[in-house]
């Protein structure tokens, strides 16, 4: 179910809440509650992938018991045999269920192209939230091989990790490091003398809900209603074309920001703190600062897991993995063409920004008027990026980048309301603070309450002319 | 002998943070109360203004009533059953039926005739609509239910599923669980951007205002026969030519590919559908009303467009599945999903899934068990009908 739809608001999450904090106590009873809660959420969208998760919730879960049992007994091999078996198994899943059908499609063309006739293209239904829960347990598994992270006190304790429905479909991609200790603070009891949840998490939790649901519901919504006809025209104006492009570039911000608000909204209604995902992306001023700032879960788990992994910028290295590192990031978003095309121009925006800024001191100060200009233009860039990301296909993007310098045909009259609308908001982006920084500085005044809770029942009205969130796809 | 506490630092320490934490956790709790409060009373406020304003009929306000075609037909039925005028025939069934003219079903069957026909109906709404009108005391000795193979898929659960709801009189006619579910489906209908509209009718509701003849969309006559008005009025300034217009439509869904398909990937027949069509036939059979069943058709080249192979077997198997239904409970059957079948004109379509006068009246007849054609020519045409419209219509009366 959708989090900005009648049965999570009004059903499913007070269900949720009122079980977990108030019919019961002590931590297994909030873990049981918030376990099967996560597989009733996910079990919503399609029942038959529920057992999917279970099963490699269970691999990882043993995988990590046994290593550490190893790690005493002096099983170095083993140890590696336990981290690379479970990677396998995730990595599978997801080049099977994911990626399956883009390499058959790839096959088809060729043998099309090599001896005439293609070859059947296979494509498997994509579980919902694979992306997300297998990068989860893969950093896991790795952290546990590390001795970053201690395993999973329990297998309850883990699938609540695995399987926390706040941001199970869509993120952030958390790890098991950044909950360890708050799972500890569960088990010691810290959270068993409340009645509800602790005054700060339940403040926290509501603000974020709320402005997760205003972005997502009354932005991004209303922004993918009057871009979308645009971005399925065969040709477009130049006013059009803008409006489509800019207008994308905002909702997918605030789409998927949204999104992320309500998930660590969520959690902390349920006690628990998740890390941040969008630090203000678009006030970035180059674009190292923006993958600072933007899907923070999932950069800060490309590089610890992969990019370094790979060397990282030693031995001359760096442009290599860095174009390797976003090549398979653009992929992870989505299999097909369009998207490794999108990981790539970003690995170049990357390697470009390391070449023209080496040597410089990034703590030297710089001029207002640079900053704004640096933000500007890796703004730009960033929203060239766009096209391809939302294209249907490479030829879709050349057309609209066509259209954007005037190659389109005629322009319509609702361009101009879609570009005053974007103006706005990118007034909001650059000035007004994010979410985050409004929802932990916030007092605890009752105008804000009534503020908020009056803003989520506006959000609510909007339910019945809902749209998936846009990283459901992923 | 009375025991002392001692007050230690420690003590005081414990105790200061101790009423914290109670004070943090009333703050906690009173921010949350506030905020669910205020959500309530904004949310509940907003679905009382919609519901009491109306703004798209789609609710069942008593300061505002629904204008749509099956309140105004529900309104009408009961004028004529408190008139002593009550019909004997009801024809149900979806948009695709409004067009039957009841004149024609009177000549037919010989009884007074009402066309109870309204958007999406499905066979749950038929029933409702058959009980509401024997609750009201119309004497119903037969009906014409046509069959709509789209509601038998359950293709018309999102769009129409809740329009019931317009009218609370046939809404209470429903089984409690179909209320209950279209209850909870009611918020949903709430359309944001009519809010203002909304709240303007709620505080002063409008009054039926009178319509200039050239922008009548629709009309509805005192026995519930649907004219369209302005494609008939378009077409006889030849502004609208139907072989045109449809052509063009197909030739549109000609390049949509999967788009035009009319049945969603892995449609299914709806068991819910089918037992209230059982529970309609049954009824009939209780109250000893005939029934004539009728499988309604779509424009032939758009059947052919947007029915794969395999649906096109899912609705043979319809087909057959209502003929078995009939012949238990003594109801008769045709099968006029092929517009041939009553060699039903190519182009006398109003678009590709609605009948004009001319092939809706051919259906009835074949239904009838007469021949396409047969008396046609005693039966006044749309035209004539809207040049002379009936006193009481739904242009001039609520």
């Amino acid at each position: 179910m959708l989090f900005n739809s009648y049965e999570f608001l009004f059903a499913f999450l007070p269900l949720t809440f009122i079980l977990y904090w108030f019919c019961g106590r002590g931590v297994h009873w909030r873990m049981t509650v918030l376990a099967l809660a996560s597989y009733a959420f996910y079990a919503w969208w399609d029942w038959r992938f529920m057992f999917l998760m279970i099963a490699g919730t269970s691999v990882n879960y043993l995988a990590a018991k046994r290593m550490v049992k190893l790690e005493s007994s002096d099983g170095a091999r083993g140890k590696r045999a336990l981290l690379i078996a479970p990677i396998v198994v995730n990595l599978s899943l997801l080049a099977v269920f994911k990626y399956f059908g883009f390499f058959s499609r790839i096959a088809s063309e060729l043998s099309q192209f090599l001896h005439g006739g293609p070859l059947p293209v296979v494509a498997l239904i994509l579980p919902i939230g694979i992306s997300f829960y297998t990068f989860e347990a893969i950093s896991y598994i790795i952290d546990v091989y590390r001795g970053v992270t201690k395993p999973a006190r329990s297998f309850l304790e883990y699938t609540c990790f695995i399987s926390m429905f706040p941001r199970l479909i869509a993120g952030p991609i958390v790890r098991y490091a950044d909950l360890e200790a708050q799972f500890a603070a569960h088990r010691a009891g810290e959270f068993d003398q409340q009645f509800g949840p602790p005054a700060d998490h339940l403040r926290v939790g509501l603000l974020l809900l709320t402005m997760g649901m205003v972005k997502k519901v009354l932005i991004a919504d209303r922004l993918a209603l009057a871009i979308g006809p645009w971005w399925s025209a065969s040709s477009l104006g130049l006013a059009d074309s803008w409006a489509a492009v800019l207008g994308y570039a905002f909702q997918i911000y605030f789409d998927f920001s949204g999104y992320s608000d309500i998930a660590v909204g969520l959690a902390h209604l349920f006690g628990f703190r998740l890390p941040q995902n969008f630090n203000s992306p678009y006030q970035a001023t180059d674009p190292i600062d923006f993958w600072r700032r933007w899907h923070m879960t999932l950069s800060s788990w490309l590089r610890d897991y992969l990019y370094i992994p790979l060397g990282g910028n030693r031995r001359g290295r760096r442009t290599r993995n860095l174009m390797l590192t976003m090549l398979l990031g653009g992929l992870w978003h989505g299999a097909a063409w369009q998207f490794i095309a999108w990981g790539g121009w970003h690995g170049l925006l990357l390697v470009g920004t390391h070449w023209l800024t080496r040597g410089a001191d990034p703590d030297r100060p710089r001029h207002v008027a640079r900053l704004w200009i640096s933000r500007q233009i890796t703004f730009a860039l960033v929203v060239a990026g766009w096209v391809l990301f939302r294209a249907d296909g490479l030829d879709s993007a050349g057309r609209m980048f066509g259209a954007l310098f005037g190659a389109g045909g005629a322009a319509t009259t609702s361009a101009s309301s879609v570009l005053i609308v974007c103006a706005f908001l990118w007034v909001w982006v650059n000035f007004v603070p994010n979410s985050f920084q409004i929802a932990y500085r916030t007092p605890p005044r009752l105008r804000y309450a009534v503020i908020a809770g009056s803003a989520l029942a506006c959000c609510a009205v909007f339910f019945g002319t809902k749209t998936d969130f846009l990283y459901f796809q992923f | 002998m009375a025991s002392k506490t001692t007050i230690t630092a420690d003590t005081l320490h414990a105790t200061i943070r101790a009423r914290q934490a109670v004070s943090a956790m009333r703050t906690g709790l009173r921010f949350g109360a506030v905020f669910l409060l205020s959500f309530a009373v904004v949310w509940v406020g907003v679905m009382v203004v919609h519901f009491l304003g109306n703004p798209d009929g789609m609710f069942p306000s008593t300061r505002n009533p629904s204008r749509r075609e099956l309140a105004w037909k529900t309104r009408q039925l009961d004028r004529l059953v408190r008139e002593g005028n009550a019909p004997s025939v009801l024809i149900l069934g979806s948009s695709r039926i409004m067009q039957v003219f009841p004149a024609q079903v009177e000549q037919l069957t010989g009884g007074k005739a009402f066309n109870f026909g309204a958007p999406g109906s499905s066979p749950m709404d038929m029933l409702a609509h058959l009980r509401f009108a024997l609750a009201r005391g119309a004497p119903i000795k037969s009906v014409f239910i046509g069959i709509d193979d789209q509601a038998m898929f359950g293709n018309y659960e999102n769009s129409h599923g809740t329009r019931i709801a317009m009218v609370r009189e046939l809404f209470t006619q429903l089984p409690v669980r179909e209320q209950i579910r279209i209850v909870l489906r009611m918020p949903a209908q709430v359309k944001p951007e009519l809010t203002w509209q909304a709240l303007r009718q709620a505080i002063d509701p409008p009054q039926l205002a009178s319509v200039p003849p050239g922008s009548i969309g629709i009309m509805l006559r005192d026995d519930g026969y649907l004219i369209p008005a302005r494609q008939l009025n378009a077409r006889r300034r030849r502004r609208w030519d139907p072989r045109e217009d449809l052509l063009r439509q197909i030739e549109i869904l000609r390049n949509a590919g999967d788009a035009a398909l009319l049945y969603p990937a892995g449609a299914k027949l709806s068991d819910r559908q089918v037992e209230y069509l059982r529970q309609l036939l049954k009824l009939c059979r209780k109250h000893k009303i005939r029934a004539m069943v009728v499988l309604t058709p779509v424009q032939p080249d758009y059947a052919e467009l947007s029915l794969s192979p395999a649906d096109k077997l899912k609705v043979r198997e319809l087909s057959v599945l209502i003929e078995r239904l009939c012949q238990k409970r003594r109801a008769t059957y045709r099968d006029l999903s092929s517009a041939q079948s009553f060699a039903a004109m190519p182009w006398e379509w109003r678009n590709l899934t609605h009948m004009l006068a001319e092939n809706s009246r051919r259906m009835v007849n074949v239904a009838y068990g007469k021949p396409p054609e047969y008396r046609l020519d005693q039966l006044p045409d749309d035209f004539t009908l809207l040049r002379e419209p009936t006193p009481v219509n739904s242009v001039n009366t609520p």
